[in-house]
């Protein structure tokens, strides 16, 4: 099993890549672990699918180094590198059957016709498609689809499996699905998943780490607990969670953050200027030392999403028991879990290492 | 077996209240846009009638007559035309040149026409106006392009002839036009120049609308350049190409001016298609019956040749979409 990890493993060294005048992908150190499921998360045109097909070989780094495996793979042909890549857009050759699909990549390497259909016929199972194995690909659903493009992948065992959002083209109920699906499918084949998306759901419930970029950076590498819990920077904080953290500029006055609108004690080294940020769970409603008129309320069913607008002219979001009987125009009092907040560098945008101890009443 | 459990099923569930005189209801609206719809298509069927029906009708119809052509009387004499056609080896010859033709000049014109399409899909320089020069065979008039054709082929002083002696490849001049198997050379050659752009075309149209996963795909599963051509492209082409080959067939196969203009049908009837005999038979010798049984032989053997056609694709197991 060792053997089988240390060739999955994957590193991106200094790696850059320019289109034209666009500089997609800057300076690029990433370290894969073999058998891990990395998650590659953010905006659209953060780099994160020009490093996946970087990675399989489809894009040319401008410069750096990509290796499998240990081994250096920027002079290597796709065909070459023992990697699978699922498309969004499944990319099933339409005239092929089925089993004819998943069996290609098994032809292309001159596999013997009998073990072919073995594996044809192994893969099928283990993502039940075997009675679809004599259909084309028109006549199946998306989600079918999604799963012989799966198989396809799957039938060769490759050292690395590349997915470019597998699951964007599919409705919320199939997603979800799906979802559960890779995650047990990872565990059965223990390679290592190199997946693409935007969507923090699917990052945050499949990986064993998440690599977050934006504007071809890499911001922060991290379990999904460390990327919600210790956000590095502000665009992390701002980027993973929903809703999203709030966050106030303000100044370090007398060992305390200050805003017109909240006191919070601090402990630690700060900068002058700051940015707190509170995520909608780390706030206490109906008690604490602030009050704030809200400005709208939206009933999730089993919670409420409110914001209110606070002074300062900034606007809090706060998540609240359904049951508590909320309404637009109204005062509402709140606090905040100080322990849970996390603080920013505003200049840099980084994550300083204080702590909040306690909110203080604000000074009238 | 399922699909019938299936519609059986949608009869069970037909929604309970619906009598009889509700889905005999006919929209007033209906009837009116029905009226409308032949008011519409009247024309178009009128117009079939006068240049398809008629002529093919009367073709059948004068077949069966012994005609001459400047007075266009005669009289009946049955069978007797498709008779003799039967007993003479010029129709068969022609008819064997016809398919000869057809089929060379067809498979030179898709083989050139998909490379042609194939290269202006790349991106390279002056890509635009390579598209719009690749055109220019399709365009030039038939009597232009062979007019300009026989003075390169020429025995005497046709450039051609020189080139080749200039570079090697001939020792003596070579008689392109006036003697077999050079002269069907020459027919095959020139209508695959004329003919192939319209394959470009077709091609190049449905190229641009390849997926370019597709090809990724198939490279990360390990095919290389050839694999990609015959497990991507020619696949997606295929569709296409059904249509132009039965096109392009049908057209090659009735092609006249071409070969009238550049060889006449001859040596001798070297290069003599059908349509020419049918041409030689109604104004040369003056036989518009004889002239009639050749078109209508004709017809047939293009219609069998489509239902074989199509027998082959259908047996080939794929539904046309």
């Amino acid at each position: 099993m060792d053997a089988r990890r240390a060739e999955g493993e994957v590193r991106f060294e200094k790696v850059r890549k320019v289109f034209g005048t666009n500089l997609v992908v800057r300076e690029l150190d990433l370290l894969i672990r073999g058998g891990e499921f990395l998650s590659l998360l953010g905006p659209s045109g953060c780099g994160k699918t020009t490093s996946l097909r970087m990675l399989a070989g489809l894009e040319f780094p401008t410069s750096g180094t990509i290796s499998i495996g240990g081994r250096v793979v920027n002079e290597v042909a796709p065909g070459a590198r023992d990697v699978a890549m699922v498309f969004q857009s499944y990319a099933l050759y339409p005239h092929m059957t089925v089993a004819e699909n998943i069996a290609y990549p098994l032809k292309k390497r001159g596999v013997p016709r009998a073990e072919r259909e073995e594996r044809v016929k192994r893969a099928a199972e283990s993502l039940h498609l075997t009675e679809l194995l004599p259909r084309k690909p028109r006549q199946l659903s998306g989600g079918q689809q999604q799963r012989v493009a799966l198989g396809r992948a799957l039938v060769r065992d490759p050292r690395v499996f590349l997915l470019d959002e597998p699951l964007s083209n599919l409705d919320a109920k199939l997603r979800a699905h799906m979802r559960a699906e890779l995650i047990e499918l990872h565990q059965r084949v223990g390679r290592t998943f190199v997946y693409v998306t935007h969507d923090q759901l699917e990052a945050m419930t499949m990986s064993d780490r998440i690599a977050v970029m934006h504007e071809g950076v890499l911001q922060q590498v991290g379990t999904p607990s460390e990327v919600y819990n210790r956000p590095a920077n502000l665009f992390v904080a701002g980027f993973i969670g929903a809703p999203t953290m709030n966050l106030l500029r303000g100044r370090a006055e007398n060992g305390a953050f200050a805003h017109p609108a909240v006191r919070v004690g601090l402990s630690g080294h700060v900068t002058p200027d700051l940015v707190l940020g509170l995520r909608p769970e780390d706030i206490v409603v109906g008690e604490g030392p602030f009050e704030s008129r809200i400005r709208l309320v939206e009933p999730h069913g089993h919670e409420q999403i409110a914001q209110l607008d606070i002074a300062g002219g900034d606007v809090l979001t706060i998540r609240a028991d359904a049951a508590l009987p909320l309404a637009a125009g109204e005062t509402l009092r709140w606090g905040v879990r100080a322990a849970r907040l996390h603080l920013f560098d505003a200049a840099s945008g980084l994550r300083l290492d204080a702590t909040c101890t306690a909110p203080q009443a604000l000074a009238a | 077996m399922a699909q019938r459990g299936a519609s059986a099923a949608r009869e069970a569930m037909a929604v309970p209240g619906l009598t009889a005189a509700d889905r005999a209801a006919v929209n007033p609206l209906d009837r009116g846009y029905a009226l409308l719809g032949m008011v519409l298509i009247a024309p178009t069927v009128l117009i079939f009638c006068a240049v398809i029906v008629y002529p093919l009708v009367s073709a059948i119809y004068l077949s069966l007559f012994s005609i001459f052509t400047p007075t266009l009387s005669g009289s009946f004499v049955g069978f007797r035309n498709y008779a003799e056609l039967a007993n003479s080896p010029e129709f068969w010859r022609s008819l064997l040149n016809n398919l000869i033709w057809t089929v060379l000049t067809l498979t030179l014109q898709v083989v050139l026409g998909i490379a042609a399409a194939l290269m202006l899909n790349q991106a390279m320089v002056f890509r635009s106006l390579a598209r719009s020069l690749i055109l220019f065979p399709y365009f030039v008039s038939t009597v232009v392009a062979v007019l300009v054709w026989r003075w390169l082929f020429n025995d005497l002083y046709g450039v051609l002839n020189h080139l080749m002696m200039w570079a090697g490849i001939l020792d003596m001049p070579l008689d392109w036009l006036g003697a077999m198997p050079n002269a069907m050379v020459s027919v095959v050659l020139v209508g695959a120049w004329k003919y192939f752009p319209f394959v470009v075309i077709a091609v190049l149209a449905r190229l641009q609308t390849i997926p370019e996963t597709l090809y990724e795909a198939a490279t990360i599963d390990g095919a290389g350049a050839w694999g990609r051509f015959t497990d991507v492209t020619l696949p997606q082409l295929r569709d296409v190409l059904v249509v132009v080959v039965l096109l392009r067939a049908i057209w090659d196969f009735k092609e006249f001016d071409l070969i009238y203009l550049l060889t006449g049908g001859g040596p001798i009837i070297g290069t003599q298609t059908l349509p020419l005999m049918v041409y030689k038979e109604a104004f040369g010798l003056n036989e518009m019956g004889r002239a009639s049984a050749v078109a209508v032989a004709m017809m047939l053997v293009m219609l069998v040749f489509m239902l074989v056609y199509f027998r082959v694709l259908r047996a080939r197991g794929e539904e046309p979409r």
